[in-house]
């Protein structure tokens, strides 16, 4: 099964760096998609990174809209079941939790956790990323899968996880 | 019985270029290890820089069973020696050759 990534940082030298790191591609925010925060005119496909209902249920109505991110970790059972039915994924990003200082890291770690649990319960299709802003917050397809393992997501589950980026774009 | 220890080996690339035979460098990554991983775990685990294959890849060899804890614990460590980086494990393997093979294929 071949590996997708995403990151927000300049891709100069991600060409040589994907292979390596176990991924078919890695997808840049600006050049290949826009994350954004409201339902703005780009040329680019985009996910929505938002925590408001009405938002995200606009924007999972438009085709160019290929999920959503949320913004803090909750997300409520009305917004997963919107997710699931327009058959948009929703994306949850493991750099904010692994470049976390000691301080926050147990909070973030515990929410990603819990957003992970509800993802999985309710059933909806959901990719990992790593989202990373520099080159040290970049992850191999082995770290992505170990730290899925870690949150709870089973393996066959984060090789879905890690794999449904490339159908999208 | 002669209890033989079996090793995992782990082809790590950084983000910088680091040096592991210098040992502040080689200290920092132990104490994050054993911070991460708890004492007891990190003593059974044992993790050791095996060898350094170029100015940003090393190895680092745990024993059997721990090597994916030592992948999720170099996912976790993004500063070495009040450096800011990160580590990417590319391949892990039961033997130093079969190691060093996948780095002359992956450079």
């Amino acid at each position: 099964m071949q590996f997708f990534d995403l990151v927000a940082m300049r891709c100069d030298s991600l060409e040589g760096l994907a292979g390596r790191l176990g991924y078919k591609k890695i997808f840049c925010a600006g050049r290949d998609l826009d994350i954004v925060e409201n339902l703005s005119a780009s040329p680019r496909r985009k996910i929505l990174r938002s925590d408001d209902f009405e938002t995200i249920t606009k924007a999972l109505k438009q085709n160019d809209v290929i999920g959503v991110m949320p913004e803090g970790a909750s997300v409520s059972n009305k917004t997963f079941d919107a997710i699931k039915n327009s058959e948009k994924i929703l994306f949850i990003a493991f750099s904010p939790v692994t470049r976390a200082e000691t301080g926050s890291r147990i909070q973030k770690l515990a929410k990603v956790r819990s957003l992970v649990r509800n993802t999985l319960r309710s059933k909806t299709p959901f990719a990992i990323i790593t989202l990373a802003e520099d080159g040290s917050e970049i992850m191999s397809g082995a770290q992505m899968l170990e730290v899925a393992g870690f949150f709870g997501i089973p393996q066959k589950h984060a090789k879905e996880a890690l794999h449904r980026l490339g159908g999208l774009l | 019985m002669i209890f033989r220890k079996k090793l995992r080996y782990i082809l790590v690339e950084a983000s910088e270029e680091v040096r592991m035979d210098d040992v502040r460098s080689l200290d920092s990554l132990k104490e994050q290890f054993s911070s991460f991983l708890g004492q007891l775990p990190n003593f059974k685990a044992n993790p050791q820089v095996a060898a350094q294959l170029n100015d940003r890849v090393f190895v680092v060899s745990v024993n059997r069973g721990y090597e994916r804890n030592a992948i999720l614990v170099l996912s976790f460590i993004k500063n070495l020696d009040g450096k800011s980086l990160g580590f990417y494990t590319l391949r892990t393997s039961g033997s130093m050759r079969s190691i060093r093979n996948a780095f002359r294929k992956l450079y």
